[in-house]
């Protein structure tokens, strides 16, 4: 890129000269005329000598897309051979002196300075010697051949200064390219950064790191101090101390969030004000999968958890129901065989009937403890009647809610309502979110009322659960489905039941969702009654 | 009509249960109703029962020392293919609904369970069998 942008200075350099050229030469002729009155030289020539530069001048303008610029640098080139071709020419004719030729290549010669291509020079240099040995020396002290002696030597010398020039020059171009690549290729962000918080150079990891486009360039906007701004110790006693592997976080330009790992060291320069050295490397790839690996872990031990204690109910399950059994059968037993025998004492029979509801309330609890806590994710789905579910959920979390003087309101809107799902899972998003609520409202002052409605309409059937308490703040809406967010004490809540309910929804290809403009903080599930038609074509 | 109505008195219950006062509260209902009630601890108590009395029907936990529900019913059904089988099952863990009816048991329920459901379901599969041999 850079010697292309070098090549276009120079023919724009050439172009310039040539227009000089055009004017100056014609004029020549006048000088000539006023000096050496018999010089024979004609207006004509030189006319057509910067007709001819003129020539070069549009053709490299017209062919400016077809032509490299190496080639345009050549074509425009052959003017100066011309010129001193017709120059010679006109020494030639007039018998003019070996140092009046001298002045015509020199002034030739400087020009050609201007273009370092050594090659180039080497063969007009060569051209004009080999011309010069056909000038015959006029009325002159000097004999031509110290003419081409005099001109070999000026080539002789100039070469090797032009050659050692483009060697020194392709040796630091090399030198550069070296370390530009080392710097654009090494695999971690590098920019060099000046005391005032300013970025001088950086590479391409690094722009893409801080998010900058291709059209936008380094700015005050893409300045450090404001990139990271939230981390004002990077910089501080820079010169005193470095910064090793520091991991942070930050908002890019392309306002994403963005984590890196950075060192920073400070370099003393000549000028004392020094600069420093922030390296870069984006590990928000590594930090993502680390988070998942943390959540994964959490899950992992959620449902460890969960295993256990559906094991343990499993156990109390079976120590609990046969004595159990033996009481309700009891109970009955007892009721059958009073009314055979016309005993009639209301207070006996009611309370038997309490007993034995009792006994079913238990039985429900132990159920339920059982369905909750056991991995029902390969249960088969059910055609289900969601108002049994949420009975024997709120079975399950009655106590609770009853110390909490929470008031339960349900509300079916028919009493046969069907959907297809693994209940067991359902009864989980249920509970969970019966016990948010209860443990929001055991902390509230107003009232306290837990709703539980159920309508449909042709595409799906929805279960809203709502509380009383306090709204949900807006700021953490977006956040409480996420894993690992909880309002609770540390140790409380493990921040997953939201998201697992969220994921046990989505098996189900329905939503969990906070619903949004309601007076109660609503949370609404929604199955869809296509499921069940998939299921029965299914089966 | 009069064929299928069950005679009690000649209807031999074998009741397998190892808690003793579900079976013992078992006993006494069944005998109440007029059933002539057999019991059992276990199931290989149970099967020497059965080999040794002629059996009508079959009540019968499932999770019970030496010999449990399933084992007694394989064992029951290679000589008496017919006799009804309801099982008591402690809830869910002990075994899945259509494999217990895959077993060859009539019924079974949960416990705790209904007694006069359980007297119903008994009373029922006596029933068919008689309208069978009819």
């Amino acid at each position: 890129m850079q010697t292309q942008s070098k090549l276009r200075l120079k023919i724009k350099q050439i172009k310039i000269l040539l227009v000089i050229a055009a004017v100056v030469y014609p004029g020549w002729t006048f000088i000539h005329n006023l000096v050496f009155q018999d010089v024979r030289d004609s207006y004509t020539e030189r006319l057509l000598v910067a007709a001819y530069f003129v020539l070069l001048i549009f053709v490299t303008h017209i062919f400016k897309n077809k032509l490299s610029l190496e080639k345009q640098l050549l074509v425009l080139q052959t003017g100066r051979w011309v010129m001193t071709t017709h120059y010679f020419t006109v020494v030639a004719r007039n018998n003019l002196s070996v140092q009046y030729a001298m002045v015509a290549y020199f002034i030739t010669f400087t020009v050609s300075l201007l273009f370092e291509k050594p090659k180039y020079f080497l063969m007009y240099s060569a051209y004009v010697l080999f011309i010069s040995l056909f000038i015959k020396s006029g009325y002159d002290y000097l004999p031509s051949y110290i003419f081409q002696i005099g001109l070999a030597t000026c080539l002789g010398i100039s070469y090797i200064s032009i050659s050692n020039k483009h060697k020194l020059l392709s040796a630091i171009e090399e030198s550069e390219k070296l370390f530009r690549s080392v710097f654009e290729n090494s695999g971690i962000g590098i920019a060099l950064i000046k005391p005032n918080g300013d970025i001088s150079r950086a590479n391409e990891y690094f722009e893409q790191l801080i998010g900058l486009s291709q059209k936008t360039q380094l700015n005050e906007n893409s300045s450090a101090n404001l990139l990271f701004k939230d981390h004002p110790e990077l910089f501080q006693e820079l010169k005193t101390s470095s910064r090793k592997n520091l991991e942070i976080k930050f908002t890019n330009l392309q306002l994403e969030q963005v984590w890196a790992k950075v060192s920073l060291t400070h370099i003393e320069s000549a000028d004392h004000k020094g600069f420093s050295i922030l390296l870069t490397e984006n590990i928000t790839a590594q930090k993502k999968a680390e988070a998942q690996i943390e959540e994964q872990k959490h899950k992992l031990n959620y449902s460890a958890k969960m295993t256990a204690l559906g094991e343990m109910a499993s156990g109390i399950a079976h120590e609990i129901n046969n004595p159990l059994g033996t009481i309700g059968v009891t109970s009955t037993a007892i009721s059958n065989t009073l009314k055979k025998k016309n005993f009639e004492d209301p207070f006996v029979f009611k309370s038997l009937e309490k007993i034995n509801a009792t006994v079913d309330r238990i039985a429900k609890i132990i159920k339920g403890l059982r369905n909750f806590s056991r991995d029902a994710s390969h249960d088969d789905f059910q055609k289900t009647n969601p108002i049994e579910i949420i009975q024997d959920t709120l079975s399950l979390c009655s106590e609770s809610i009853k110390k909490s003087s929470v008031e339960t309101i349900t509300e079916y809107d028919k009493a046969e309502l069907a959907i297809f799902c693994r209940p067991a899972e359902i009864s989980q998003v249920l509970l969970n979110l019966f016990s948010n609520a209860t443990a929001v409202l055991s902390q509230y002052d107003g009232t306290r009322t837990l709703k539980i409605k159920t309508f449909s309409d042709a595409n799906n059937v929805y279960i809203e659960v709502a509380n009383s308490g306090p709204p949900i703040p807006a700021e953490i809406q977006s956040k409480i489905f996420q894993p690992f967010f909880t309002t609770k004490p540390v140790g409380e809540g493990t921040g997953l039941g939201l998201s697992i309910s969220t994921g046990i929804m989505k098996s189900h290809q329905g939503y969990l969702e906070l619903k949004k403009n309601c007076d109660e903080t609503t949370f609404m599930l929604t199955f869809p009654q296509h499921l069940s038609l998939n299921l029965n074509e299914a089966s | 009509m009069s064929n299928n109505t069950i005679d009690y008195k000649k209807t031999n219950v074998l009741v397998v249960e190892d808690e003793p006062d579900l079976r013992e509260i078992l006993v006494y209902v069944l005998q109440d109703i007029g059933y002539n009630v057999f019991e059992a601890e276990n199931g290989e108590v149970g099967l020497k029962v059965c080999q040794n009395e002629k059996i009508d029907a079959i009540i019968s936990d499932i999770r019970m020392p030496k010999l449990d529900g399933v084992q007694l019913l394989k064992n029951m059904r290679e000589k008496s293919p017919e006799i009804p089988v309801i099982f008591l099952v402690t809830g869910f863990a002990d075994i899945k609904e259509n494999e217990v009816y895959k077993l060859g048991a009539n019924a079974f329920l949960n416990k705790p369970y209904d007694i006069n459901e359980l007297t119903q379901k008994l009373e029922n599969s006596l029933s068919d069998i008689l309208k069978k041999s009819s």
